[in-house]
Formats: structure tokens, C-alpha cells, sequence
């Protein structure tokens, strides 16, 4: 056996001893983040869903009857309260005793009947976003617009079609997995990688600062172990982490989406169903893997290389903390711009390649072109990281900084 | 065994003047032309005052750290042409026992004699002789962090003998050890001694170096300020002991 098999060996059965790299690699991405967000997504679900059957308090004012307050009356969902002011609708919307204000200009009928524009003006607090208060009491606004607007065009002889030239028919023709690829796939890749980052930054720190502030390092070098074995060994380490973590995260989205289809696709609204369906494409799953392994290699190179560096285990966590940015960052942007086409340039930025590419791969729309290049360039960056860490730990100054 | 030839090591260490993002870092000579023999066989002591360079020596000889002038030769072999084959021919142990806590006593010296590529016919009946010889035969399953202080010591010898090295190097083995983890040492050092092994250490017990060392090299700010045999020490001030004799030394 070679002396960085040797190394590789020990450092995999020192690391997967301590139960912090069991924790992070195999309990937290398997169970834990798909019970948290299975446990998240039901609850937005049941709340979404508390929503539909909720009664809304609406408050008005009108200083005099009108057809669209009794149509507003006749809602199941609209409790109405006649408030004596205006200021007393304000209040109502303000303190919480009801969703929605309303209040009709004193010319509301008058208006409506001599053709001229009749002015409701709505109070509400636009924070609660799953209430359905403002779009019910709206539809019966629109409602009695188009009953009124129907009635001034029969008294003169016009159309609908007359008043609309021009009427637009839209079809989408997004298929499931665009949607799906669109949904979650930049989601997906932010999750990837920060499995990958905190799959290595644990290792990192323990095998580059740890060994420094335990003397172990030390120990190490003393022996006829040249650089290279032990960078091979220690990266390899941090890599194995890394993929353990990154595969049993994918595990970890992949098992719940088995059980549901299994399980509960009856009772999986259809549309969810269908970008769930859409996600489950093993190929996709794998090109993703293939990518995420250089990947794996590279932050695992990277993080050790600033873990040698640092004197302890604190300053190698306050380093990584800052650089972890650095990948994280590439991450958001395609989530925050859903929009956004991988390009040359895109595909050798490491991290957002992965994002759009993971999108793209779900979508089955991947450029395996541009796919090539982000591969190859993580690759190139692999080397760059390699040899980086090869010089701290060939650099006495690093090993025995202090 | 051992050929010291100005040996130097220059480091950069923060001066008093002040440069943008600090203090301004200057070089500083940790060990400056030293020159000492140091023969087969015989047990040498590196003595000195804390930050007098006895670890930066110790770590040259050792081929861990890179001479900035002047070198050291193991057997012929220079530290500055070849640090693997030097490393091969040495066992290193500082007072700090610097094991991997999640691995037991066994697992450990199948390391360490793996990663020196001795075979497993070779490395387990030493192994099992050391054992014996220091009575840890029943803790060879026990995880290096179960282990008492001594025990680790304990383990940390075996670890450094077992690719059976010629020369034995000792960075302050006693230093912050507790009296059961003295003894310890002091008893590995008699046995090497009697093995006819090599074996070169740093200390502040000058006890030790009395009763042990053949050969004693003293220094003083990265120089050597003494250089010859337990009598010729002695010899300095015969109506003085030890101790007495060093604190005059290093003082002067």
C-alpha cells in the first residue's frame, strides 16, 4: 500500500469516528433537511389551504345603498360590517378587526348613473400574503364593472367587441420539466452546494488547523511521508466527505419523492405531482453527480489549503466562514433571476455553472457543449486548488506558523 | 552519526518599526553557524533557555525544517539533499504526545509503521516486544483519548520506535509531562542508551542530562556556547553542580 493510501485510510477512519462527521455527512442531508423541509412545505401547505375555507371580515362605508355592498353581503366568505366613517374603516383595517376596508365615495350611485367614473377606495395591509380577502372582495368589484360597463353599451347600441379591437389568446407551452428545471433546479444547486461545503469544511478545519493545534501535524511530517502522499491522502479525505455528503443529500430528496409517488400521489395536488414527476429523471440526477464530484475535489483542495494555513481551528473556521461566500454567492444568482441563460463565460464560473446547469439538466434542455466546459473547467480549477495546497503544505512557514 | 556543519535558520519575526498593515517583520538568526559531532552510540543533550533555537535544531537535524545556511548530516546522508531518507533513519517525539485520539494504540502503530512501509512480519513482533517491555498490553484497544497521560507517553515511544530508527530525536520528552510520565521517558532513554541507538534530546531537567548524557551541547541565543562531554561540562566548575554550572553559562 502506498503511503497516502495509508494516510487516506486512517484520516477516513479517524474523521467517520467522531460523530460531528456522521452528523453533518450522513444524519443532517438524509433525514434531517427533508424532514425540516417536508415539515416546512406542509405547514405553508396547511396554512395555504386554511386560507380557502376562512371567513375575512370586510368593513365599509357608504353613505348611501348601493347593488354592490348587497352583492358583497350575499359572499359566504365576506363577513360585512357597515362602519358610520370613514375614519372608523381605517381604524378597523389598522387594529386587526377586519382584512379589508372599503369605502364608496359619497357620488358612488350618482356617478354609476350618469356615466361617469365611481370611485371605491380599499384599505388593507398587504402583509399576510396567503389571504384571499382582497382578490374575493376585487372579483365581485370586477364583477359589477363588467355587469355595469354591459349595461352602458346595450344603451348604446355597442358590442364588447366594439370597446376590446384586439383579444389576445396566451398558451403556454412551458412542459413540466421546464417548469420543474425552473422551480427547483437552482434550489437544488444551492443546496448541493452547501452539502459539498459543509460535507469539507469540517474535515478541512480537522486535518489541516486541528492537526496544527494537536501536534499531530507535526508528527506527521517527522515521519518519511513526502508532501505529496499526504496531500493526496488528506484531500482525498475531504473529498470522500464531501461526496458521501453530496450523495446522500441527493438521497435525502430523491427518498421522499420515491415515497410520495408510492405512497401518496393521490393525495399530491396534480400540478405538484406533475414537477415532482418531472424532477425524478436519473440522468439529470447523475450528470449533476458528475459534475458535483470535481467540484468536491475543488473545494475540498481549497478549504484545506486555508485550513493549513491558519494557526488554529478558530481561525481556519473564521477564514472558511468568509470565503464559503465566495461559492455560495454564484449560487443565488439564478435563483434570484429565473431568467438567466448559461453562456461561455457562465459555464467557467464554478458554482453558477452547476445552478443553471442543474436547472437546464432537469429541464432537458442542457447544452452539453457548455456542459463540457463547466466540467473541464472545475477540473482546471481542481489543479490550480491542488497545487496551491501542495505549496502551503511544502512551506515550512505555513506548517509551523504560529 | 550526527555532523553538524553551520548549521543556521533565519525566520522573519515582527520588529518595533511600524508598516501599514503592521508591525514590519525583520529576519532574525533562531540558529546561528552551529557546529557539533555527535557520535554513534552515544546519547547528546541539547541545552539552553527558552527561545535559544534547541527545537529549530533539533527540527533541522530532523529534516522537517529547511536549513537557511549550513547543514546536518545523518549518517552521511545530508538533511538539505535528501529529508526523506534522513526521516527514515529517525524517531521524533516531542513532550507534547500528539496522537490521533480517535484511533486506538493498535491502530496507531499500524500506522505509523505502515506509513514507514514496514512490514506487517516486521512492525507486530517489535510491536508486541515494546508492549510487553512497557506493560500496555492491556490497553491495546482502548482509543488514544481514553488513555492516561502516561499511557499515551507510553504509546507515543512505541510509535517513534517502530520502524526501529537509527537516530532517536527528543524535543523536551519531559517538559510538561506529569512524574509517572517523567519516568517514563526516562527509562526509554536509558534503554536506547543501552541498545547502543543514537539518541539526541533538548531539555531544562538538568538532572537528567547528568545521569544520561554522554555528550552536551549548550546554547545560547541561536550559538552554541558549549560543546563536549559530560566531564568537560563538569570540568567547568568542579566545586558546582549542574545546574549551577548552566546558570553561570547561559548567564554570562
Amino acid at each position: 500500500m502506498s503511503k497516502w493510501q495509508v494516510l487516506l485510510i486512517k484520516e477516513i477512519k479517524h474523521l467517520f469516528r467522531d460523530t460531528k462527521t456522521i452528523v453533518q455527512t450522513v444524519v443532517v442531508p438524509t433525514f434531517i433537511t427533508p424532514l425540516l423541509l417536508g415539515g416546512i412545505f406542509y405547514y405553508v401547505g396547511s396554512i395555504a389551504n386554511e386560507e380557502t375555507k376562512k371567513t375575512y371580515d370586510v368593513s365599509t362605508y357608504s353613505a348611501i345603498e348601493s347593488n354592490l355592498i348587497t352583492q358583497l353581503t350575499e359572499s359566504d366568505r365576506l363577513n360585512i360590517l357597515s362602519e358610520e366613517s370613514i375614519a372608523n374603516v381605517i381604524t378597523s383595517v389598522t387594529d386587526g378587526n377586519s382584512e379589508i376596508g372599503l369605502v364608496l365615495d359619497e357620488n358612488f350611485s350618482e356617478n354609476l348613473t350618469t356615466d361617469s367614473s365611481a370611485k371605491i377606495t380599499i384599505y388593507s395591509k398587504n402583509i399576510d400574503t396567503f389571504s384571499q380577502a382582497k382578490s374575493l372582495v376585487t372579483n365581485i368589484i370586477d364583477d359589477f364593472e363588467d355587469a355595469e360597463r354591459d349595461d352602458r353599451l346595450a344603451a348604446l347600441n355597442l358590442t364588447n367587441e366594439y370597446v376590446n379591437p384586439i383579444v389576445i389568446e396566451e398558451e403556454d407551452l412551458t412542459t413540466e420539466e421546464e417548469s420543474a428545471g425552473s422551480i427547483f433546479g437552482a434550489i437544488l444547486a444551492l443546496f448541493f452546494v452547501m452539502y459539498v461545503m459543509s460535507g469539507s469544511t469540517y474535515p478541512a478545519v480537522d486535518l489541516g488547523a486541528g492537526e496544527k493545534e494537536r501536534g499531530t501535524m507535526e508528527t506527521l511530517i517527522s515521519t518519511n511521508i513526502s508532501s505529496v502522499d499526504i496531500i493526496i491522502g488528506k484531500m482525498l479525505s475531504v473529498t470522500t466527505s464531501a461526496v458521501l455528503t453530496a450523495t446522500f443529500s441527493m438521497l435525502g430528496f430523491a427518498i421522499p419523492m420515491v415515497i410520495i409517488f408510492l405512497f401518496y400521489a393521490d393525495s399530491v395536488n396534480e400540478y405538484l405531482f406533475s414537477l415532482l414527476s418531472a424532477l425524478l429523471n436519473p440522468v439529470a440526477f447523475l450528470a449533476v453527480f458528475i459534475l458535483i464530484i470535481p467540484l468536491s475535489v475543488f473545494m475540498g483542495a481549497f478549504l484545506l489549503a486555508i485550513s493549513v494555513y491558519a494557526k488554529t481551528p478558530k481561525e481556519a473556521g473564521l477564514l472558511l466562514g468568509n470565503v464559503l461566500i465566495i461559492f455560495i454567492v454564484p449560487c443565488y444568482i439564478p435563483l434570484i433571476n429565473p431568467g438567466l441563460e448559461l453562456d461561455f463565460v457562465g459555464a467557467l464560473i464554478p458554482c453558477y455553472n452547476l445552478a443553471l446547469l442543474t436547472n437546464n439538466l432537469i429541464a432537458g434542455t442542457v447544452d452539453w457543449f457548455l456542459y463540457s466546459v463547466s466540467f473541464i473547467s472545475t477540473i482546471v480549477y481542481c489543479c490550480i486548488a491542488i497545487y496551491v495546497t501542495y505549496i502551503m503544505f511544502d512551506d515550512e512557514n505555513v506548517i509551523f506558523r504560529s | 552519526m550526527i555532523e553538524v556543519k553551520n548549521l543556521s535558520k533565519k525566520f522573519k519575526a515582527p520588529s518595533e518599526e511600524k508598516g501599514i498593515f503592521g508591525f514590519k517583520k525583520k529576519d532574525f538568526w533562531a540558529v546561528k553557524d552551529l557546529n557539533f559531532n555527535i557520535k554513534e552510540g552515544s546519547v547528546a543533550s541539547i541545552l539552553g533557555p527558552n527561545g535559544c533555537g534547541k527545537t529549530t535544531t533539533l527540527r533541522m537535524i530532523a529534516g522537517m525544517l529547511t536549513p537557511s545556511k549550513g547543514t546536518a548530516f545523518i549518517d552521511s546522508i545530508d538533511v538539505r539533499k535528501d529529508k526523506q531518507a534522513v526521516k527514515s533513519k529517525i524517531g521524533y517525539m516531542t513532550n507534547n504526545t500528539s496522537l490521533y485520539d480517535r484511533l486506538n494504540v493498535l491502530e496507531t502503530i499500524k500506522f505509523f509503521a505502515e506509513l514507514n512501509q514496514i512490514p506487517e512480519d516486521i512492525y507486530m513482533p517489535r510491536a508486541e516486544k515494546l508492549f510487553t517491555q512497557l506493560d500496555m498490553n492491556k490497553y491495546l484497544t482502548k482509543r488514544i483519548a481514553d488513555l492516561s497521560t502516561g499511557m499515551k507517553q507510553k504509546t507515543s515511544i512505541v510509535r517513534t520506535l517502530i520502524h526501529d530508527p537509527d537516530l532517536i530525536v527528543l524535543d523536551e520528552p519531559t517538559t510538561g509531562v506529569d512524574v509517572t510520565g517523567q519516568s517514563v521517558i526516562i527509562d526509554l532513554i536509558r534503554t536506547i542508551k543501552d541498545s547502543g541507538k543514537t539518541l539526541i534530546f533538548s531539555t531544562h531537567q538538568l538532572n537528567e542530562v547528568r545521569d544520561i548524557a554522554d555528550h552536551i551541547v549548550v546554547m545560547k541565543a541561536g550559538e552554541k556556547i558549549f560543546d563536549g562531554d559530560n566531564d568537560s561540562f563538569q570540568a567547568l566548575d568542579s566545586s558546582k553542580n549542574f545546574t549551577e554550572i548552566f546558570m553561570e553559562l547561559v548567564n554570562e
